[in-house]
C-alpha cells in the first residue's frame, strides 16, 4: 500500500516517480517473478500504459496473457509450477490490523482475523486458513490479517476484554477504524468444516453503499483522519487534501 | 484527479493464464487451490514476491493509498 511502509515505498518509487519526482498515489507495473524485470512500461495506472479508450481493457488483458504465456513456457518454470500446486499460496494478510480494518472497509469486504498469543499456535491457525483461502467458495471474499497480542484487538468490540485464540470474521465501520464481530471460529477447525464456517460468516455481511463524495464530506466534517507511515507526497494529493480543510472552514 | 487510489498489491498471472498443463489427474487438480487457475492478489510486496518465485509467474503490480484527502474507508 502506497505511504504505508518505507521499503515498499522506495520500491514503488523505483518503478514509477510523478513530475516531480515524487512517489504518488498509485503506481501500476508489470514485472518478472524476480519483481525487477519490467514486462511493460509503468505508470500510474493501467490507463497511463494502455489508454482510456474502449480497447485499453482488451489491450491489457492481451498483453497480460503474453506474458503469462512467455513465462509459462519456461521449462524450469513449468517445473516450478508443478510443485507450486502441491501448496497452496500463503494467506494474503494486510501488515497489521489497524491498516486491515481500513483497507476491509475500503473494499467493503469483511476482514479474517487470526489471534494467537502463542508462535507456534498462531503459524498453525494461518496454515489452516491458507488451504481453504483459495478455494473458489472463499477467495476474493475478505480481507485477511494475523495478531498476536490482545491489546491490538482493542477496536474491536467484542474482543476487546481477554480475547480468547481463535479466527474471528469481523465487519469493519464505515471509516475503517473499528470493528463488529461477525463470527468466531474454534483454533481446532480446518479443512472443509473451516472453508464452511468461513463461507457462512462472508455471508452474513452486507456491503456499504459508499458514495465518494459523502463519505470524504461526512468524514472531515467529524475530524476522521487517516495518518500515513510514510509522507504523502503526491502534490496533487496535498492540493485536494487543503481544499477539503478550507471548505470546513467556511 | 482523484485522490483516491486502489490498494497496493502484488498480483500472480496464474494457471489459467499461463495456460499450464501439468500431469494432475482430474480430482487432483480439483483439489487443488483455485489460485493456481486464476490471479492471485497479496496486500504486500514480500508475500506477492514470494509467491511470484515460487511459481515462477510474473507479477501484476497496483499500488494505491487506503484513504481519499486523507479519509479513511476510501480508496
Amino acid at each position: 500500500m502506497t505511504y504505508e511502509n518505507a521499503a515498499e515505498g522506495a520500491l514503488l518509487k523505483d518503478l514509477y516517480s510523478g513530475r516531480n519526482d515524487n512517489l504518488e498515489n498509485t503506481v501500476f507495473a508489470m514485472l518478472g517473478p524476480d519483481g525487477k524485470k519490467r514486462l511493460t512500461m509503468t505508470g500510474r495506472s493501467p490507463n497511463s500504459v494502455y489508454g482510456s479508450g474502449s480497447e485499453s481493457a482488451a489491450t491489457m488483458a492481451r498483453a497480460m496473457k503474453r506474458h503469462a504465456r512467455r513465462y509459462g513456457k519456461s521449462s524450469d518454470t513449468k517445473s516450478t509450477l508443478t510443485r507450486s500446486t502441491e501448496q497452496s499460496p500463503a494467506v494474503p494478510t494486510v501488515a497489521n490490523l489497524r491498516l486491515a480494518l481500513n483497507v476491509a472497509s475500503c473494499e467493503n469486504r469483511p476482514l479474517v482475523i487470526v489471534f494467537h498469543q502463542e508462535a507456534r499456535s498462531r503459524r498453525q491457525l494461518e496454515t489452516n486458513l491458507g488451504e481453504v483461502v483459495w478455494k473458489k467458495l472463499l477467495v476474493g471474499r475478505s480481507e485477511y490479517v494475523v495478531v498476536d497480542e490482545p491489546k491490538a484487538l482493542a477496536t474491536i468490540a467484542q474482543l476487546r476484554n481477554d480475547p480468547k485464540p481463535g479466527i474471528y470474521v469481523v465487519r469493519p465501520s464505515t471509516f475503517g477504524d473499528r470493528g463488529r464481530l461477525i463470527a468466531s471460529i474454534a483454533t481446532d477447525h480446518k479443512g472443509t468444516e473451516l472453508a464452511k464456517e468461513l463461507d457462512a460468516a462472508f455471508s452474513k455481511y452486507r456491503p456499504r453503499e459508499k458514495i465518494r463524495g459523502t463519505h470524504v464530506a461526512t468524514g472531515q466534517e467529524i475530524g476522521v483522519k487517516w495518518e500515513t507511515q510514510t509522507p504523502i507526497t503526491d502534490s496533487r494529493s496535498s492540493r485536494k487534501s487543503r481544499q477539503g480543510r478550507t471548505r470546513r472552514r467556511r | 484527479m482523484n485522490t483516491t487510489t486502489m490498494l497496493l498489491g502484488s498480483v500472480l498471472l496464474t494457471g489459467a493464464l499461463c495456460g499450464q498443463q501439468t500431469d494432475a489427474t482430474a480430482p487432483e487438480r480439483e483439489a487443488r487451490s483455485d489460485a493456481a487457475t486464476g490471479i492471485a492478489w497479496f496486500g504486500t510486496w514480500d508475500r506477492g514476491l514470494a509467491e511470484a518465485k515460487r511459481t515462477g509467474r510474473p507479477i501484476l503490480l497496483i499500488s494505491a493509498a487506503p484513504h481519499c484527502s486523507r479519509v479513511p474507508g476510501m480508496w
